[in-house]
């Protein structure tokens, strides 16, 4: 059931309510009241302090670190970089490579996410009925899922490599031999890459829109096709906006998550060839640890981190209000 | 004429468990029939048979004259109700109603026309643009019965469309979709359990009992002559009242001793000798303040005060009787004295619970 | 179309998709069993003839690695003639406590949000957005913070720092797996004299135990899968399963695709088993509670 209030015609509203107890400012433990932290913040503070160490300061850190030009290999500490202004943003600006990679990723986002969706939506009507062995099925389908990244990749470099089964299936299938080098082509690498990525989550997609599609209200459905609907508009018009919440759910997640991608990048191409592949992981991982500059790479961080939280949070509003 | 509808010896099987047993019935166009029983009874799986959603194991489902048995309810031509209304909450009413006219490929301004004569019916006008989410439960309902009729169906059928609605709603909306099943004369087959919403709507009524149709009659057939005790419990409020009577054959005879009567006698000899029921309504006790010749005594144990009459609990010797009187008649702990008249006592044979009347009822 | 063929046909979808779910992971321990000359061969092959365990020798024995390199001139990775065993060793170390610190942190808070609301309606959230980073954008401060606390290439940064991307699931699956759990229960408990903490540990924790227990396996799986960080904070000392594979590579023949895929092959499973054991909660896991079953 997703956890959004639904008043599909059963017509109840469901509401979590919240038992209120104030937390006592004195706490059992003595030395949080000499303290004086209330019980309930004490609880969060592991998490809390874990989550300042390793992720707040270093947001912070990567702050100072984008106005200054550090680069490890001149064997200065980080808080001993020169202070160069903004010109980092400045080359950003005019950095090519970086927009590329920036465009890059949004184009591969937007692939990825596309085809995971529809093939997912595919899957779960297939899925609708019952049949003996259908948990057999689902558990196959949802193998890419439990693989870890690295090896998928791993498996997807073998696949395309220039005498692997893809070629071989397709040398079979046009009658000529056909011995293409994936990736190596500055045209095609991205094609292995997405397909890695499309293998391994469309399961997700499919489970998630599978769970939407079993807590449809059956009744709207049989509705519809007492009034003499065809399958496709019953789809289209009543089953896929019923569909949304999960949808949308879905497809935020999973696009964050396929912006950050970097695993399969790094394991086919590295970003080759000649920064064809290049998603904006790889390229910061490329000029952070390849070439060292590190401080370059903080500024083009800060507006990674800018562009990604501040479309977040407008796609919330909207997400929030319609589920 | 075609009846508009024919069940021909339904039957539906779900594993071992039979759910609907040959069950054969007919209606009439413009008849409004209700299927009437308690949970399990096998009601809502013949209307899903009807419908076209479950598929029978056995038997027909004859529309029009046309076996519509194989056929897919989208091309049944059939208006549906469901009992949680089913109305499409991402829609607006309009949307709503305007699908199952859409699938029908109507040219527009027909489907204009129909849209507007429906929503002026059951008052919708109003809620035209509002999504099917927002809706409260008796604009759903309205919705949901406006939808399955705006296609024009031959036939609609109603599974228990008032269950979700108070009472006072309930006695409102009964009356509506009366009027609008006249005024149209519209074939209803209707699924409950409540047996107000039967006799009040309904011309004929099926009372269903495990599967199979008890008794298929107009309101006042069920009402005054039950066929069994089952019929005769199920219909009527307050219930009606059930005393032990012990049956005497004598030759071509057989009379009856009760608490209420002596030596009753019974229409038809066929009836087993020894203890059976006897069942009357609390409408018909006759109940008095002075004591009569022919009445018998009994003590009121409590009253219910229900504003327009009042229901006397009695206690009858060992039996418990109740019995309708104008609000007032009598207090807890009088005595009053009670009469049964024999045309109106219903004898429930003990073996197979068929109802056998007095002689010259 | 008749009936028949129209189911015939839709669960032949069904098994092309499974075939397709199920091909790359087959070639994987296909490959991890072809001996040497079947690596690369053309036209592959598919399913050996000669099946041998010699890839996972090489993986788990050094002797055997070594007189691999041997029998291939050219030189091979120093890496390669370790055994793999440290890097399982590692992995498990650093995904265990980080797990277990993942929990135990995100059980707390978890509690301390849904019962007393701590920092308002939206504090959750803050754990949200650590997820929607690019783990690389943080990852350059990390290295420079951590070189500076010396916490570069050692168990407890990486534990630190998988604890610390690992919270917002941890935080938000139990959450909701509390939520779900009567809070009438604990009222009643307090009732009889219990303090809230007392009342969470006695009643409500029993009832939570396996969505916790799910969500623990979900966070092994995150942290046992992770590669960034292991190839960005680790230089050596520290070697996750995920680095290990890519070690199998050698100057003369490149990748070693079937020490390569036994690796892979041996380094999945523990994955695909905890996987398909909290089956039921992975899709709650990875929306982070929004979307149960």
């Amino acid at each position: 059931m997703i956890e959004t209030e639904a008043r599909d015609g059963a017509g109840g509203v469901h509401a979590a309510g919240a038992l209120h107890v104030e937390a006592e400012p004195v706490g059992r433990s003595g030395l949080l009241a000499r303290l004086g932290i209330p019980f309930n913040v004490a609880l969060v503070l592991p998490a809390q302090l874990t989550i300042m160490v390793v992720v707040v300061v270093p947001t912070l850190i990567v702050l100072w670190l984008a106005v200054t030009d550090w680069q490890p290999t001149q064997d200065l500490a980080w808080w001993q970089a020169q202070f160069i202004w903004f010109w980092n943003f400045n080359d950003l600006w005019y950095d090519q490579r970086f927009i590329n990679a920036l465009i890059r990723t949004v184009f591969v986002v937007g692939v990825c996410i596309g085809v995971e969706l529809s093939l997912a939506l595919a899957l779960a009507l297939l899925f609708v009925e019952e049949w003996w062995w259908k948990r057999l099925a689902v558990s196959v389908i949802i193998l890419p899922m439990m693989v870890v990244p690295v090896d998928a990749a791993n498996a997807f470099f073998m696949l395309f490599n220039d005498r692997g089964p893809i070629n071989h299936m397709i040398t079979v299938l046009i009658g000529r031999p056909f011995t293409f080098s994936w990736l190596s082509d500055p045209t095609w690498a991205m094609l292995p890459i997405m397909l890695c990525e499309i293998w391994q989550w469309t399961p997700l997609m499919f489970l998630m829109v599978l769970t939407g599609m079993m807590a449809l209200p059956q009744n709207q459905v049989r509705a519809a096709v007492a009034l003499g609907a065809s399958p496709v508009r019953i789809f289209r018009r009543i089953v896929l906006p019923l569909l949304m919440p999960v949808i949308g759910i879905a497809v935020l997640i999973r696009s964050i998550e396929t912006f950050k991608i970097f695993d399969p990048v790094y394991i086919l191409t590295r970003g080759q060839p000649g920064g064809a592949t290049e998603t904006i992981s790889m390229y910061m991982y490329n000029g952070a640890f390849v070439y060292f500059r590190m401080g370059y790479i903080a500024a083009a961080a800060l507006i990674v981190l800018v562009l990604v939280l501040s479309i977040c949070i407008a796609l919330s509003k909207p997400l929030k209000r319609h589920t | 004429m075609t009846p508009r509808l024919e069940m021909r010896g339904l039957s539906k099987r779900f594993g071992d468990v039979e759910a609907v047993s040959k069950l054969s019935l007919a209606l009439a166009p413009g008849e409004f029939v209700s299927l009437l029983g308690p949970s399990g009874c096998g009601k809502s799986t013949t209307l899903a048979m009807v419908a076209g959603f479950e598929p029978p194991t056995a038997g027909a489902v004859v529309v029009d004259g046309k076996d519509m048995t194989g056929t897919p309810p989208g091309r049944r031509r059939i208006g549906l109700v469901f009992q949680d209304y089913a109305v499409f909450s991402r829609l607006s009413v309009r949307d709503n109603l305007l699908f199952g006219l859409e699938a029908q490929r109507l040219p527009r301004s027909e489907r204009k026309r129909r849209i507007e004569a429906m929503a002026e019916k059951l008052e919708l006008g109003s809620l035209m643009r509002r999504r099917g989410a927002s809706l409260n439960m008796s604009e759903m309902q309205r919705v949901a019965i406006a939808r399955a009729l705006v296609t024009e169906p031959s036939l609609l059928l109603l599974d228990e469309p008032m269950s979700n609605l108070d009472a006072s709603l309930r006695a409102a909306l009964r009356g509506e979709l009366k009027l609008i099943q006249k005024q149209l004369d519209q074939t209803v087959l209707y699924v409950t359990h409540d047996q107000i919403e039967a006799m009040s709507m309904s011309d004929r009524i099926a009372v269903m009992r495990a599967g199979r149709i008890e008794q298929i009659g107009t309101p006042e057939d069920i009402y005054h002559r039950p066929a069994t005790g089952f019929v005769a419990g199920v219909i009527g409020d307050p219930p009606i009242n059930l005393v032990a009577c012990t049956v005497k054959r004598s030759g071509t005879k057989a009379a009856v001793a009760s608490p209420l009567h002596k030596g009753v006698e019974l229409e038809s000899a066929d009836m087993p000798d020894g203890e059976h029921a006897l069942g009357v309504r609390p409408h018909d006790v006759k109940v008095s303040r002075r004591p009569r010749s022919d009445h018998l005594q009994a003590s009121v144990r409590f009253v219910e005060n229900l504003g327009a009459e009042n229901i006397l609990h009695l206690e009858f010797g060992s039996s418990l009787l109740a019995a309708v009187t104008p609000p007032g008649f009598a207090a807890a702990g009088e005595d009053v004295w009670i009469k049964a008249e024999p045309r109106q006592l219903h004898f429930i044979r003990r073996d197979d619970d068929r109802v056998v009347r007095a002689k010259g009822a | 179309m008749p009936r028949r063929l129209a189911i015939f046909l839709r669960r032949m979808a069904v098994v092309v998709a499974m075939v397709i779910a199920f091909f790359p992971i087959f070639w994987l321990f296909s490959t991890s069993v072809k001996p040497y000359d079947e690596w690369a061969a053309w036209p592959p092959v598919w399913i050996s003839d000669h099946p041998t365990l010699q890839n996972y020798r090489i993986v788990f024995f050094p002797k055997a690695a070594r007189a691999f390199a041997a029998k291939q001139s050219g030189s091979l990775d120093y890496k390669v003639s370790g055994s793999a065993w440290k890097a399982f060793e590692d992995s498990a170390i650093i995904s265990t406590c980080a797990t277990f610190l993942s929990i135990l942190f995100g059980t707390l808070a978890a509690f301390s949000i849904v019962r007393f609301r701590t920092g308002g309606p939206n504090y959750a959230f803050q754990f949200l957005t650590v997820r929607m980073m690019p783990p690389i954008a943080v990852v350059v401060p990390i290295v420079a913070l951590f070189s500076m606390l010396r916490l570069a290439d050692t168990y407890f940064g990486m534990i630190l720092a998988y604890t610390a991307f690992t919270l917002p699931f941890s935080i938000w699956m139990i959450r909701s797996f509390i939520e779900e759990a009567p809070q009438e229960l604990e009222g009643a408990a307090m009732i009889h004299g219990m303090g809230q903490m007392e009342a969470f540990i006695k009643v409500t924790l029993p009832l939570v135990k396996g969505g916790i227990l799910a969500t623990a396996l979900f966070i092994f799986i995150l942290n046992w899968s992770e590669f960034l960080f292991a190839l960005v904070l680790t230089s050596g000392n520290v070697v996750t399963v995920t680095l290990q594979v890519a070690n199998y590579v050698s100057a003369s023949s490149g990748k070693l695709y079937g020490v390569q895929a036994a690796m892979g092959a041996i380094s999945t499973l523990p994955v695909i088993l905890f996987g398909y054991i909290i089956q039921r909660h992975l899709v709650r896991g990875l929306t982070f509670g929004a979307v149960k079953r």
